[in-house]
Parts: C-alpha cells; sequence; structure tokens
C-alpha cells in the first residue's frame, strides 16, 4: 500500500507529512529514553527482514498480491517507539532508492504504515493480550488489523485527495488487504513463535 | 613472508566461526540468503493499492517527481534474477546500516544528556 506520487493532493500533503515528522519525532525521542546499547543488533536484524519481507509479494484473489508489512513485529520485538523508527527508515530506503512509495507521499506512508500500523497497533496488541490471556491470539489479530487498519487511513487520504469517492475506495482497500493481513498474521505469529522459542529474552512482547 | 600471512581474515572458516559466535550476523546473512532463494517465486503481480488505482481509474493521477537509482528493486539495464538480487542485498544491506547508525546516534545524544 505505498502510495506513488500524484495520488494525494496538496492538503492531504502537507497534513499526513506534518503528522508524519511529528510522531516520529515523538517515537524517536521515545527511544532514545529507553533504548539500551544491546537493542543496536536486534534493531538492525528486524529492519533487515522487514526490508526482504516486503520485497516478497505473494498473490491474492483477483490477479492481486501483497506483502508482509512487518509493524507489528517491530514493535512485539523493540517496542512501539524503535519499532516505528525501524519502520521508518525502511519506508524511507524504500523511497529513495527503490522509487517505492512516493517521495512527496512519504509522510503518507510512514504515517499509514509506521504510526498506524506499528505503534498504534501495538498499543492494540496490549490491550488485546490483557483482555483475551492468549497471547497468540493477540498477535495474530493486531497483525492482521495493522495491515487492515493501515489501508483503510490510506484510503481515506485518497479520498480526501478527490482521487476516488470515500466508500469505494473504503470497501475495496479494506477487503483486499483484508485478505493480505491473513498473510501477515500467519508472519507474524511464526516469527514471534519462533524468536519466543530461540531467543526469549529478547522477546518484549 | 611471514607466520602473519597464515592468519586469513576473510576465510570462509572465518566467517562461519564469527556466525556461530554472533547469532545477529547469522541471523543477517540468513535473511539476505532466504530472500534471494525466495526472489524468483515473489509474486509480480500488482499489490493492492495498485489493483484499487487501476479498477477505480486514478492509478493515471501518479506522478514520478524523482527517479531512483533502483528503480522497481532491479540494477538499471541489468534486469532479470541477478539485478533483482543485488537490489535485494543492497537495500538489505542499507536498511539495516542506517537502522544500526541511528540507534547508536540516538543512543550518544541520550548518553550526553544523562
Amino acid at each position: 500500500m505505498h502510495i506513488p506520487d500524484g495520488f494525494l493532493s496538496t492538503p492531504v500533503l502537507v497534513a499526513t507529512n506534518a503528522a508524519a515528522l511529528v510522531t516520529v519525532g515523538f517515537a524517536i525521542k521515545k527511544a532514545s529514553e529507553e533504548l539500551d546499547e544491546s537493542q543496536i543488533p536486534l534493531m538492525g536484524v528486524t529492519a533487515a527482514f522487514i526490508f526482504a519481507a516486503q520485497m516478497l509479494n505473494f498473490p491474492i484473489v483477483g490477479g492481486t498480491s501483497g506483502h508482509v508489512l512487518g509493524g507489528l513485529l517491530a514493535a512485539l520485538l523493540l517496542g512501539p517507539n524503535a519499532g516505528m523508527v525501524v519502520m521508518t527508515v525502511v519506508l524511507i530506503v524504500q523511497s529513495l532508492l527503490f522509487n517505492d512509495g512516493g517521495i512527496l507521499a512519504l509522510g503518507a506512508n510512514i504515517f499509514n504504515m509506521a504510526f498506524i500500523g506499528s505503534w498504534c497497533c501495538y498499543w492494540v496488541y496490549r490491550w488485546l493480550a490483557k483482555i483475551s490471556k492468549s497471547e497468540t491470539v493477540s498477535v495474530a489479530i493486531s497483525a492482521w488489523l495493522s495491515v487492515v487498519l493501515g489501508a483503510v487511513i490510506c484510503a481515506l487520504e485518497l479520498a480526501l485527495s478527490g482521487a476516488v469517492p470515500l466508500v469505494v475506495v473504503v470497501a475495496s482497500m479494506a477487503a483486499i488487504h483484508a485478505l493480505i493481513g491473513i498473510g501477515e498474521a500467519l508472519v507474524t505469529v511464526a516469527a514471534f513463535a519462533f524468536l519466543k522459542r530461540t531467543k526469549p529474552e529478547l522477546v518484549r512482547g | 613472508m611471514n607466520a602473519k600471512s597464515e592468519v586469513k581474515p576473510f576465510s570462509v572458516l572465518r566467517w562461519l566461526n564469527l556466525m556461530k559466535q554472533n547469532a545477529y550476523l547469522l541471523a543477517f546473512v540468513a535473511i539476505v540468503l532466504a530472500t534471494i532463494a525466495l526472489l524468483p517465486f515473489a509474486s509480480e503481480l500488482p499489490d493492492g493499492l495498485e489493483r484499487v488505482a487501476e479498477m477505480f481509474g486514478f492509478a493515471e493521477r501518479e506522478r514520478q517527481v524523482y527517479s531512483a537509482p533502483l528503480k522497481d528493486y532491479t540494477l538499471p539495464k541489468f534486469g532479470g534474477f541477478f539485478g533483482q538480487a543485488i537490489a535485494a542485498v543492497v537495500g538489505i544491506s542499507v536498511t539495516s546500516g542506517l537502522v544500526w547508525l541511528l540507534a547508536s546516534a540516538i543512543k550518544k545524544v541520550k548518553g550526553k544528556n544523562a
């Protein structure tokens, strides 16, 4: 769901870039307070994993593909602030080196996938883990939600830009990403379980 | 030649030994190799947003305001599997390296304030 340049109107670009600046600034500030030196290698490896996973599209129905975003996994391993920082760097590199996501739309993509998909959905996970008592179910639902919610916010930005009517774009983006989110949930649950088993000391939860 | 030449700093054995000691290095190498292995199976179909943009006719709004050096995850004039594999290695390494540098810089700022 990387938005290219040209899709969004100027007011939406200004608003999303401002929102991204504020939220990323906050995440960096909080991360600097929490960050432990021993976490730095894990941040590097998590970034490598997320970049790699986002290159590997899998087909879903109707001649469409999707890929893992990894935002919730990053937040589970590193906490929501460092997780959001990692997602932001991935999105910047994708835009600047690979033309994946526009440079003017970078703020919108950071807001949708790093702030909503990683930071916000981490707190959804924490809340679910508290009320459901099943960590796996909480991880699965919040990973799925990170894709669907990001797609819905993306659809709102497109509708606000006058690119497409609100109802059709929200419905179609949500429907397609509800399927892509299943892949996200499976990969996140598997990666989280694998790390918990092999390196339990790394997993914050 | 003196005795020092017996130490080959970049020998395969030395790398394997390093990886055995460092789980992060092992994970990084595993991620790179797995990505290269899986690249031929990655779907070329349009993604969710591209599909919706085609369906509702706003795909033509796209304006490229900047041309990236490794556009579309491949090397210019050197496409195919090898171009993609090199783009993947560059992307994974640059992303990982930047995160490392940024995290270290954040950590230093914190150290100064403390």
